[in-house]
């Protein structure tokens, strides 16, 4: 067998056994006291653990999950009124991509939140952060907190098999998928019970809209914060979040733009030289062949003028509308495509439903509502403030996750 | 500028390197290096001319006009030839088209050759191969199995390096099976026949460890190499590295265990078939008249001094129907010298110290749950 349990399972054990198992667990209310007691003592566990300063994505992952904050989200739902009670869907599969990302632990915590049971199939490749949350996991499994949900989560992994992916999907309730656009589609080919949903997380591509004026209006001291808060929305992650900017939309005149460009640029040279990101040879280089890439489908060219230079960050001027080819092109790791509109809602054409967030500095909700209304079907799922591009939200790609990760059975009314 | 989508029809000979293309070895800086500018200069612009995404990009990222020096020369990031088509002859001209050996799920390269292309691969190959050989063919050992000579759909690398390779022997044997263990008493009976000539070997460098070295080892097989045979070895280090087995332990093992006298790697890749690199008794890689190494910062991209490692860029005065002339690997290397090595060949030698690693994806869905 080419099953490895992690958590909740002995080696050996037929997944059959453990579907079954899993399955036989009831769904719980959404914010069930259980529940919230574990998330919150794993929250605790994580954020005093050796070692969480190594792992940011972590600590933010576990301050999100304290207790305060999963209170105020719990009084946000309606979870019982006279018409209606709400319930946990049962058992969800979760599939995380190859490397563990922060927002995927998002869901699946959520989904723990809202009542459900667990089955979660992590990367066969490991990493630091995600052997860091299993010992954390482990810990507070173990302990009297853990002794209520210890039969509702099993953390799994195995190399790519259709025949068990597709065992697993016929006993869930709800397939929750992170992953590449192929790896979304070769699932959709495995059938789900007919009464399971589905939740995907494809590849999504991010971009970010300025108003010129705004930044040459700044005070030194607003364009020293509105840099330090591009660089966490862009270099985090290495520019690789899905929420992570990517593009760049300068609107203005051209004249404003161009001392905008020059002003904001410059300012972010500081906050770089400041904060150091991270660049490897291999990101570099990277960057580099995606310029070439751009130049040759004749999309972008340097924006730097003269002599090839390559930076970081390298910045790229789009002579064309951005089009599924230079969304596919792009690599992240500090590069950025730049294009110039005379508004903001003319970007709304260059947006379809590959772009998940779009970043905005300088606008007023007005013109936020009139991008908004003039975009294609599902494009852009939310605005973000400069800042706070990778916050994670409980609506997430545009769903309210507990609202979806739960259902609503209907009382016969007061 | 505009240029037409497909290639016109213009002269069938391409720019040529106006040196002799029998003396790999021989040409001082002060004659290679104006000649091959001359030829990198004619072959931007003819790929300019043909190829409309090379076009595009040279346009936009090299803007001046003329490289003033070999460093100046635009060049192409090699992993272009995996997400783009590139092409400088009309489709019907293409005669066979080289793909990399990439691993299971990654992009291949793929390269397009048209008849005079490869017409001058193999002109230049032969001359490097002269230049070790002498004219005459050796009896031949293919270190790999026949049966990857038989499928001709899947025309890899490797399968291109041996034919290309196997020109230069005579009565050639494949001596793995097609487990790519060594078949010991086929060997033994060839080699039998051929007791008294120096034998040419040929193979992959882990191909040649994993097949021929290390299953003779576990057989207990100590083979006798007749005297002055001579090994030639490509395809790059990464997996013997892994293993810890350098360049000096492998030659020490090979000759160890089959008494060949002379091992040679050489440093090539699909996408500049024919001017290859090759390694000379001292253990310095060369480079022949036909082409040239440019060491680079990675980071900046700026050439650096000799005994500085780097990225290697790559330049061969061969591709035609490809835009292929000037590339830039993602291999690390460092360049020793130039025209001053004591083996005697002119040229600039250099070694590989291995490839830069590859970046990391960590996004939330850009990698790939399921492999």
């Amino acid at each position: 067998m080419s099953i490895r349990y992690i958590l909740g399972a002995e080696s050996g054990t037929p997944i059959a056994q453990v579907l079954s198992k899993l399955r036989s667990q009831a769904a719980w209310r959404p914010f069930d006291d259980r529940a919230v007691a574990f998330v919150r003592r794993l929250s605790q566990k994580l954020l005093t653990a050796a070692g969480i300063r190594q792992h940011p994505e972590l600590a933010a992952l576990a301050h999100w999950f304290r207790g305060a904050n999963l209170q105020s989200l719990a009084s946000q739902y309606v979870l019982e009124s006279p018409e209606q009670v709400k319930l946990g869907r049962g058992l969800a599969f979760h599939l995380a991509p190859s490397n563990v990302d922060s927002v995927f632990m998002y869901s699946w915590l959520l989904s723990l939140l809202a009542g459900n049971v667990n089955l979660v199939r992590v990367s066969q490749k490991g990493s630091a952060p995600q052997d860091f949350l299993v010992a954390a996991l482990a810990q507070t499994l173990a302990e009297d907190v853990g002794a209520a949900v210890r039969d509702r989560i099993v953390l799994l992994t195995y190399p790519h098999d259709d025949l068990l992916t597709r065992e697993i999907s016929e006993a869930c309730l709800i397939r929750v998928v992170w992953g590449g656009d192929v790896t979304v589609q070769a699932l959709r080919n495995i059938p789900l019970r007919p009464t399971a949903i589905e939740v995907c997380f494809p590849d999504r591509f991010s971009a970010c809209a300025i108003r010129a004026s705004t930044v040459l209006q700044a005070e030194d001291i607003e364009l020293t914060q509105l840099a330090a808060a591009f660089y966490n929305d862009a270099f985090w992650f290495a520019q690789q979040a899905c929420s992570s900017p990517r593009l760049v939309a300068w609107i203005g005149d051209e004249a404003d733009i161009d001392a905008a460009s020059a002003r904001f640029w410059s300012a972010l040279e500081l906050e770089l030289a400041r904060r150091k990101p991270e660049n490897s040879e291999a990101m570099n280089m990277a960057r580099v062949a995606a310029s070439f890439e751009y130049a040759a489908a004749a999309l972008a060219h340097p924006s730097h003028a003269g002599e090839f230079k390559s930076t970081h960050p390298m910045r790229l001027s789009m002579e064309r509308a951005l089009d599924e080819t230079a969304k596919k092109i792009h690599c992240g790791n500090g590069l950025f495509l730049e294009t110039r509109l005379p508004s903001l809602v003319a970007l709304a054409p260059q947006l379809s439903d590959k772009e998940q967030t779009l970043a905005v500095h300088g606008f007023q909700r007005a013109e936020l509502i009139e991008l908004a209304l003039a975009l294609p079907p599902r494009a852009v799922d939310r605005f973000a403030k400069f800042g706070e591009a990778l916050a994670f939200a409980p609506v997430w790609d545009g769903q309210d996750l507990i609202t979806t990760f739960s259902r609503t059975v209907l009382l016969p009314g007061g | 500028m505009t240029r037409p989508d497909s290639p016109p029809i213009g002269p069938r000979t391409g720019p040529e390197l106006s040196l002799d293309i029998s003396r790999p070895y021989d040409y001082q800086d002060s004659v290679k290096g104006p000649a091959l500018l001359d030829a990198m200069n004619a072959l931007t612009l003819w790929h300019s001319d043909r190829c409309a995404p090379y076009a595009a990009m040279v346009e936009r990222i090299f803007p001046s006009q003329r490289a003033t020096t070999l460093a100046r020369v635009p060049y192409l990031p090699i992993r272009l030839f995996k997400t783009s088509e590139l092409r400088s002859v009309p489709e019907c001209d293409v005669i066979k088209t080289l793909t990399s050996s990439g691993t299971t799920g990654q992009a291949v390269s793929r390269i397009y050759l048209d008849r005079e292309t490869s017409i001058r691969q193999t002109r230049v190959l032969s001359a490097i191969m002269a230049a070790f050989l002498g004219k005459k063919r050796w009896p031949m050992v293919i270190v790999d199995s026949s049966n990857l000579m038989k499928d001709r759909k899947r025309f890899n690398a490797r399968a291109a390096g041996i034919l290309g390779f196997s020109t230069y022997g005579r009565d050639h044997f494949y001596c793995l099976n097609d487990e790519l263990a060594l078949d010991v008493s086929g060997l033994q009976d060839w080699l039998n026949r051929h007791s008294d000539t120096p034998i040419l070997l040929f193979g992959f460098t882990f191909v040649i460890w994993q097949g021929l070295y290390q299953s003779a080892l576990r057989q207990g097989i100590r083979l006798q190499f007749p005297k002055g045979s001579l090994l030639i070895h490509g395809g790059g280090w990464k997996r013997l590295l892994d293993q810890r087995v350098n360049n000096d332990e492998f030659k020490a093992r090979l000759q160890e265990q089959f008494a060949i006298e002379h091992v040679h790697n050489y440093y090539g890749m699909v996408e500049q078939v024919g001017s290859i690199f090759m390694e000379c008794e001292i253990g310095h890689l060369h480079s022949p008249a036909y082409a040239d190494v440019i060491i680079r910062d990675p980071f900046t991209l700026q050439p650096v001094a000799d005994g500085v490692a780097g990225v290697i860029q790559v330049l061969s005065a061969i591709p035609l129907s490809y835009p292929g002339h000037s590339l830039l690997t993602e291999d690390v290397g460092t360049r020793h010298g130039q025209d001053d090595c004591p083996c005697g060949r002119a040229g600039a030698y250099f070694s590989v110290e291995g490839r830069l690693p590859q970046v990391e994806l960590r996004g939330c869905s850009d990698t790939r749950v399921m492999t």
